[in-house]
Parts: structure tokens; C-alpha cells; sequence
């Protein structure tokens, strides 16, 4: 299992990857079990003793040359082309040997997959090093870039997809992969458009988790080039640390806490729809009330009854905003809130972000 | 007789009694005042159209959660506090603004109270 994810992530994140076996009709067998996890939107690339099942398989773009300074210049465009928008690369490579290595591969720092019979010494004299290394049925995988930091995302897909079918198997990956794809591209185009963006303004739109999108930011800038992560900012750790223990309250069905009208927390605890702009609108009528000469302060509490829920507004430093679930005494819970707020000084001057 | 004008205010004066109230209103769902016994330093019709906006908003955004219409708004500032309840059925809403005296409990049963008796008269 975490053999899988490794190969899984690794893929995905379009880090370097070498199956060494000795015999050269694995090729195949190892091709079919790894296809899964290469997106589809990937263009595949195949070069060297490419196998015949697999030179024919839709999509497929083979390139060869005996010239291996053509064919890495060739292979270095294609991936130098993400760049200015021509969809990812994914380069198998079969049968390479010691001078391809070094020739080709060496200088290409991402998106290629090497068969191979070459073991762990050779890579190692061509300045590959190796991360991580385990056998698999008639082999071993050499990983030459690190594994990624954050595999939980790859390690519950291959928990999900375990003991299902090859077809539930492609769907839920390649429908992850694509969604995160997507995610990034969406992402880029909003920032187009602001000029300021929060990770919990995106969550709420893109109805993702915070972890996920970075996991989006990380796989984006393996196949762009593009860095996204310093346009877009992050919750204070004091806004985290109040959202997570929120969890503890099952009354709060969802909270969103603003800075001025940015964003900057956001936790979703029930499947609800409802966009948190509403919060901003409630808000505004609230602070209206001062020019009809009523002076509520500040710093206010403003609760919304309703049959089967409550919206507690507080505005203080920050604005907090909740839906609770009908239920538990309306002034235990914010009471009970009141005391998580304290416990992380959330009264205290802002954090800068 | 009492008018009908005489039965509203009248039904107003119970909110009157509540320790720090600054005064109450009864106001169309469209922001027309129909009574008020607000303290002068308030601008009653002004404070109407900008008190029923806030009722429309919150009867929107309450729509979008998809969980019918609101039953009551409060408002707790440090400086003073508003308690909003809506007559559906006649359309109309009270307010009760009060200063940071104001026991929240007693306004909120008390305009319970008010809406009621309202009801039959509107």
C-alpha cells in the first residue's frame, strides 16, 4: 500500500521515476499498472524500445532519435512549452541505458519515467540521487526526486479505490487528478481578476478543503512552472486554530470569519449551501442602523432565528459569522464560543497575515 | 371606542415598561412606519426604511439556507440593543431599540406579546 502511493504521488506530482527489471518484456506489465495514475490530460510521450502493444495505444506521441542531443533539446521544449500554456508532459522511457541517462535524462528535471535495466550504481554515477528505492515483482522503483510532503490525499484515493475495479479504479483517480487540474487553472483565473485572495475565500468557492488546495498549488507548479502560493494568503494561525476547535461544538453546521470583507477563515462542519457574501450583506444592514441615529456600538452580537437554524454574527476585531443547528441552548453556544475565542486571544490585535 | 391608532400605541406602551427601552415601532414590511413611540433623538421613518431593509435581507438570506423566514433578530452592541420580530401572516414587524440596560429575555417575550395582540388589530 505505501509502496503504491509513492508511485502514485510521485506520478502525479511528475517526479522522476526509474523501474529497473532485467527482463524487458516487464515493460508492459509495469506500463499497464502505473497508466492508471498518469492523468489523462498528460501528454504521454514515448521514446526509446517503446513496446508494441503500447506504441499504439490512443494518444500516443513517440519520439526517437539516435541524435540524443536532438531528443533531449526535443524532449527539454516540450516540457519548457508548459510554461505558455501547451498541456503537461509525461515522458515513459523504455530501455534506457547508462548513455541516455546521461545524455537525456540527467538534464531534465521532471516528467519523465525511466524502464530500465541499469541498477542503483549507474544512477548514482549520474549524479541521480536516490530517495527512496523498493522492490516490486520482478524489480525495484528508484524515486530520484522526494516523495512529497503531504501524501494523505494519494494514500486515502488508494485506500478508496482498494479492491474495486480496474474501471471504479481509473474513474475515482483520473477524476481526482482532472478536478485538481481544473482547480489550478480556475484558481489562476481568479487571481486575474482580484487583487487579493485568501485559501478560505477558495475553499468556500471551490468547496475544497484548505489541504487540498495546496495540494492544487503544488501540483500546478510541478506541471507550470507557476508558483500561485505567494498570491494567495493564508489564514492567521490564530483564525486555524479557533476553526478547528469549533469542531467541537456539533451545533456549528458552518463558521466564516472576515477581515474588513476578506475572507480569512472558513469551515464547513455540514453539507449546506450557502455562500458567506450573505454574512457581509447581514452585516451591512447592521452597521446601516447608524444612520437612522441608532447607536449600537462597535462591537456587536447580531442572532438570527429561524425554525431549524441560527446565524449568530459577532463583529468585533474580525467579524465572526455561524449557522448552528437548532438545538442546544442559543446562549450556552455562544457562550461556549466566546470561551474558544478567549482560549486562542482572539480579542487581541490583529495578527498580520 | 378606541381607534384602531389608539390600540396599537397601546399595545406599544407594554414594550414602554421594560427598563432601558428607548422607545419601539411598528413598521410595514415595505419600511412605512404605522406607529412609533420612538424617543425623539431617533429619525422614525428614516429608522423604518433602514429597520425593513434589514428585514428583507434577513428574510433573503434565510431563504438561501433554505429553512423558511426569521423569527426574531437580535442585536447586542456595547452601546445599545435591537430586538426585531415579524408578523407574517399581517406583514408588519415591531422593533424595540433600548440601551445596554435592556433585558433581552423580558423584550423578547414581551414583543411576543405585542406581536400578537397586534395581529388582530392590523
Amino acid at each position: 500500500m505505501k509502496e503504491e502511493v509513492f508511485i502514485f504521488s510521485s506520478i502525479w506530482h511528475r517526479n522522476r521515476i526509474v523501474f529497473r527489471t532485467d527482463n524487458i518484456e516487464n515493460y508492459e506489465r509495469i506500463f499497464s499498472n502505473i497508466r492508471i495514475f498518469i492523468p489523462i490530460y498528460r501528454k504521454l510521450i514515448f521514446c526509446g524500445d517503446v513496446p508494441k502493444s503500447i506504441k499504439y495505444i490512443k494518444g500516443a506521441n513517440i519520439l526517437n532519435s539516435n541524435d540524443l542531443l536532438s531528443l533531449r533539446n526535443a524532449l527539454s521544449d516540450s516540457i519548457d512549452e508548459e510554461e505558455y500554456g501547451a498541456p503537461p508532459v509525461q515522458i515513459l522511457f523504455f530501455n534506457v541505458t547508462e548513455t541516455i541517462f546521461t545524455k537525456v535524462l540527467r538534464d531534465l528535471d521532471r516528467g519523465w519515467i525511466a524502464f530500465t535495466s541499469c541498477d542503483a550504481s549507474i544512477l548514482k554515477r549520474n549524479s541521480f540521487h536516490i530517495y527512496e528505492k523498493f522492490p516490486i515483482k520482478d524489480g525495484y522503483v528508484y524515486l530520484i526526486d522526494p516523495v512529497p510532503k503531504d501524501i494523505s490525499l494519494e494514500r486515502m484515493i488508494i485506500e478508496n479505490i482498494n479492491n474495486k475495479s480496474e474501471g471504479i479504479k481509473k474513474f475515482i483517480i483520473q477524476m481526482k487528478e482532472n478536478e485538481i487540474y481544473l482547480a489550478f487553472h480556475a484558481i489562476q483565473d481568479e487571481l486575474k481578476t482580484k487583487n487579493k485572495i485568501t485559501f478560505s475565500y477558495l475553499s468556500e468557492i471551490l468547496n475544497m478543503r484548505e489541504k487540498t488546495l495546496k495540494k492544487i498549488i503544488e501540483i500546478g507548479k510541478r506541471e507550470t512552472r507557476m508558483d500561485l502560493s505567494p498570491y494567495i494568503e493564508d489564514s492567521p494561525k490564530k483564525i486555524i486554530k479557533f476553526l478547528k476547535s469549533l469542531s467541537f461544538i456539533k451545533e456549528v453546521s458552518l463558521a466564516a470569519i472576515f477581515n474588513e470583507r476578506d475572507l480569512i477563515g472558513y469551515a464547513k462542519f455540514r453539507e449546506l449551501e450557502f455562500s458567506t457574501v450573505n454574512f457581509l450583506r447581514l452585516k451591512k444592514c447592521i452597521e446601516d442602523f447608524s444612520k437612522a441615529g441608532i447607536d449600537i456600538g462597535e462591537t456587536w452580537y447580531f442572532s438570527l432565528l429561524t425554525k431549524n437554524k441560527d446565524i449568530l454574527i459577532f463583529k468585533d476585531n474580525y467579524t465572526f459569522c455561524f449557522i448552528f443547528e437548532k438545538g442546544m441552548n442559543f446562549i450556552l453556544i455562544i457562550s461556549e464560543i466566546k470561551n474558544l475565542m478567549e482560549s486562542v486571544n482572539l480579542f487581541e490585535e490583529k495578527e498580520i497575515v | 371606542m378606541p381607534t384602531k391608532e389608539e390600540k396599537i400605541k397601546s399595545a406599544l406602551s407594554k414594550l414602554m415598561e421594560i427598563t432601558g427601552e428607548e422607545g419601539a415601532a411598528v413598521v410595514s414590511f415595505d419600511g412605512l412606519v404605522i406607529s412609533t413611540e420612538l424617543d425623539p433623538k431617533y429619525d422614525a421613518d428614516k429608522a423604518a426604511g433602514i429597520l425593513s431593509e434589514a428585514v428583507r435581507t434577513a428574510n433573503e438570506v434565510v431563504k438561501t439556507l433554505g429553512h423558511g423566514e426569521p423569527e426574531q433578530m437580535l442585536i447586542e452592541g456595547t452601546n445599545g440593543k435591537v430586538v426585531i420580530n415579524r408578523n407574517r401572516k399581517k406583514n408588519f414587524f415591531v422593533v424595540l431599540l433600548g440601551s445596554p440596560k435592556l433585558s433581552l429575555g423580558l423584550a423578547r417575550t414581551t414583543i411576543d406579546e405585542v406581536l400578537d395582540e397586534l395581529e388582530d388589530i392590523i
